[in-house]
């Protein structure tokens, strides 16, 4: 067969020759359309990252307004997280039938107005919202209906699953989502950044400490008729914050008022004269350095007179007191006795150490500055050293006393969970582990002896000190209205938590025989706080200890 | 000759052609499943955090609290029940110092809840108080979605 080709000649053999040149067209083309993709493949094999995002992107709509991250307490339990809560609205010029359309939306969404429904689908604009933040059950309801008209739109909402419970640490957002107060608004960096929309804030805070601390002292608050009421318990090794409560509070789900007074966080937004809690201080600092002991003995056989001024005591023993029975009585007189010996300057210097001059410090916003004395002469520093004519917030009492208490290490209070042992030598030394010690010992023996009684709880060897505070009401210190706290710790023999609770204005009552001081009404909140709380938290019960130093009390003399 | 290679060719193309298509048809496939895939992960991390925020709110404390004190015959914990060591429990009566054979010490700290008397009578110190129940209470109890809804009005 080759053999006849070959031997084509003539006019066949041009027009053969022709249709070959021709053939090398296409072919040519041929290769070039083939080269070109073999050449795209390789490059798009070789060199282009492998993207899932088109394909990934696809079933989720563009609409997903904003993350925000959850927040969850120290044991995983949810406080605040975001669901989608779609909103309805409506393209009116869509809608056929206006009145049957508004009687089936009212029969799905029993709140809302016909007459507003099917004004706003008769309406001549291109698009109205009817209503936000539907439930899935609605969202499944609307959509059964089956009309083109409506339209959900997609959005989320920040929901707090408790409740009240913890709503000023929380803090709260408003409708678009943008945090206004509280942990929401510190962390915000965090909670509103989308990369990190799976690694949940964990808080400090213990939702079963935070409800038995806000249900005792709601109780108490009720009893007592106090217009408010502050609770804080603290781990003092840590400073992680178990529960922080401020009563009364808000809903963050409901509709709020910034302004109002359930927004107020009494435990960092107001300083208060704390009264008596701030011995400790002043009886610590007198200790720590050196300039008494505990067996030292001071006259409160009469009131102090200072000036013009004349410093009582409330539970007047008039007779020579000690050291632990200044602090164990709360003799205001004892206490000014001391600090004079201590002096200005020190007693400045120790209260900067303990943290008494500056904002409290926690991961919250709105932190108040103490009122401090504006000249802090002889009679500023008596007063000072009982707690009065100086203000200052819970918060900055519970690290204060915690100080006292853990072997002198001020620790800041957090809301946030810690995971790692603390370094011990990073945070301060106020005082000295010795004067800690001692203190612990005194704290105990006020609830045993003197006016922290009523804190006492079976089987945990509880120890704190009361405080009671007149108001200031314009501008004088009024009889009535009082300030009661109480700071206790638990258990004392090897203090694990500081627990605090404070209310305002508390009345007496009957069984209290109208008394409404820190010892008759703050006290045993923190010992129901402690008797629940103790179990709860793994604090093993210890058998009676009996107190050191508690020989140098005379229990009932000169009553 | 040619016509061997030309088939082989063309054979070739056929089948590569094929083998293409096919391969495009799975990848879509795979992609439709893909995409249907991670649509139903989305769904379900949505469902996820529905749960778990319906179960935070079922377990509120205050709630459990209420429940637990008409429906159980359990009373709370106390600091008496704890036992913090094994030699901390009680031997019981006419048991001699053999009762327990001690096995091993128990790591570090140990608190174990031991039981108390059954509470026939339960005076549990309960404290109730009207100003801290949830707002919005309507006669049938409102489900989760229907109370953070309530509460939001209707705002425009």
């Amino acid at each position: 067969m080759r053999s006849a080709d070959l031997h084509i000649e003539g006019v066949k053999h041009e027009a053969i020759e022709v249709a070959r040149n021709r053939l090398m067209v296409p072919a040519f083309l041929f290769v070039l359309g083939f080269g070109i993709l073999i050449v795209r493949l390789v490059s798009i094999g070789i060199f282009e990252d492998i993207s899932d995002q088109i394909t990934h992107a696809r079933p989720v709509t563009t609409e997903i307004v904003q993350e925000r991250v959850d927040i969850l307490d120290r044991n995983g339990v949810v406080l605040a997280t975001n669901l989608s809560a779609p909103s309805l609205a409506v393209r009116p010029r869509l809608i056929t039938e206006p009145e049957e359309t508004a009687d089936k939306i009212v029969a799905v969404l029993p709140g809302l107005n016909r007459t507003s429904v099917l004004n706003k689908l008769k309406s001549s604009h291109h698009f109205l919202y009817i209503k936000r933040n539907l439930t899935p059950k609605q969202v499944w309801h609307i959509n059964a209906l089956g009309y083109p008209g409506l339209i959900l739109e997609q959005a989320e909402k920040r929901i707090y699953p408790q409740g009240n419970l913890a709503s000023h640490v929380l803090g709260y957002v408003d409708v678009e989502n943008r945090p206004q107060a509280g942990v929401e608004k510190f962390f915000n960096d965090h909670l509103s950044n989308a990369v990190r929309s799976n690694e949940p804030l964990y808080l400090s805070l213990d939702i079963r400490v935070q409800h038995i601390v806000r249900q005792e002292l709601a109780y108490a608050m009720n009893k007592f008729s106090a217009i408010g009421g502050a609770g804080m318990v603290m781990d003092i090794n840590s400073g992680e914050i178990l529960a922080m409560t401020s009563l009364p509070d808000f809903d963050g789900n409901g509709s709020l008022q910034p302004a109002s007074s359930e927004m107020k966080n009494r435990n960092i937004l107001e300083p208060y004269e704390m009264g008596s809690g701030f011995k400790t201080f002043t009886i610590a600092m007198a200790l720590d350095s050196g300039t008494v002991t505990l067996n030292d003995s001071f006259d409160a056989t009469e009131p102090l007179k200072v000036g013009r001024r004349t410093i009582n005591d409330d539970h007047a023993k008039e007779r020579i007191l000690n050291v632990p029975e200044i602090f164990t009585f709360s003799s205001n007189i004892g206490s000014s006795l001391i600090i004079r010996e201590v002096g200005i300057e020190q007693q400045k210097n120790y209260l900067q150490k303990f943290g008494m001059f500056e904002k409290p410090v926690v991961e919250l916003t709105g932190l108040s500055r103490p009122i401090l004395p504006a000249h802090w002469g002889e009679i500023q520093s008596m007063t000072v050293s009982y707690g009065h004519g100086i203000a200052v917030t819970p918060l900055h009492l519970v690290a204060g006393v915690s100080a006292m208490i853990n072997g002198g290490r001020l620790i800041p209070a957090t809301l946030i969970r810690k995971d790692t042992a603390l370094d011990n030598d990073y945070y301060p030394q106020v005082i000295s582990p010795e004067t800690s010690q001692k203190m612990r010992h005194l704290m105990r023996l006020a609830v045993e002896y003197g006016s922290g009684s009523r804190a006492h709880v079976k089987g945990y060897l509880v120890g704190g000190k009361t405080g009671t505070a007149e108001k200031v009401v314009n501008g004088k210190y009024s009889r009535q209205d009082k300030i009661t706290s109480f700071v206790g710790a638990f258990p004392m023999d090897n203090p694990k938590y500081v627990v605090f609770a404070m209310l305002d204005e508390p009345k007496g009552i009957e069984e209290t025989f109208y008394k409404a001081t820190g010892g008759w009404v703050a006290a045993p909140v923190v010992g129901e706080i402690i008797k629940r709380v103790g179990p709860l938290l793994g604090v093993l019960p210890k058998e009676y200890i009996e107190t050191k130093y508690h020989n140098l009390i005379l229990v009932d003399a000169g009553k | 000759m040619i016509k061997v290679v030309v088939s082989f060719f063309v054979l070739m193309v056929v089948i590569s052609a094929g083998t293409v298509y096919s391969l495009k048809e799975t990848t879509e496939r795979l992609e439709a499943r893909k995409s249907q895939l991670s649509a139903q992960i989305l769904k379900d991390h949505a469902a996820i955090k529905v749960l778990r925020a319906e179960m935070a709110y079922l377990a509120q404390p205050e709630r459990l609290q209420k429940l637990s004190a008409r429906f159980l015959a359990l009373a709370p914990a106390e600091s008496g029940q704890m036992a913090g060591a094994i030699n901390a429990i009680a031997t019981r009566e006419g048991g001699g110092q053999n009762m327990y054979k001690l096995v091993s010490f128990p790591v570090d700290e140990f608190p174990v809840l031991l039981p108390q008397s059954k509470p026939l009578n339960k005076k549990i110190h309960k404290p109730q108080n009207k100003r801290i129940k949830p707002q919005n209470k309507k006669i049938e109890a409102p489900s989760f979605y229907e109370r953070i809804s309530l509460t939001i009005g209707d705002d425009e």
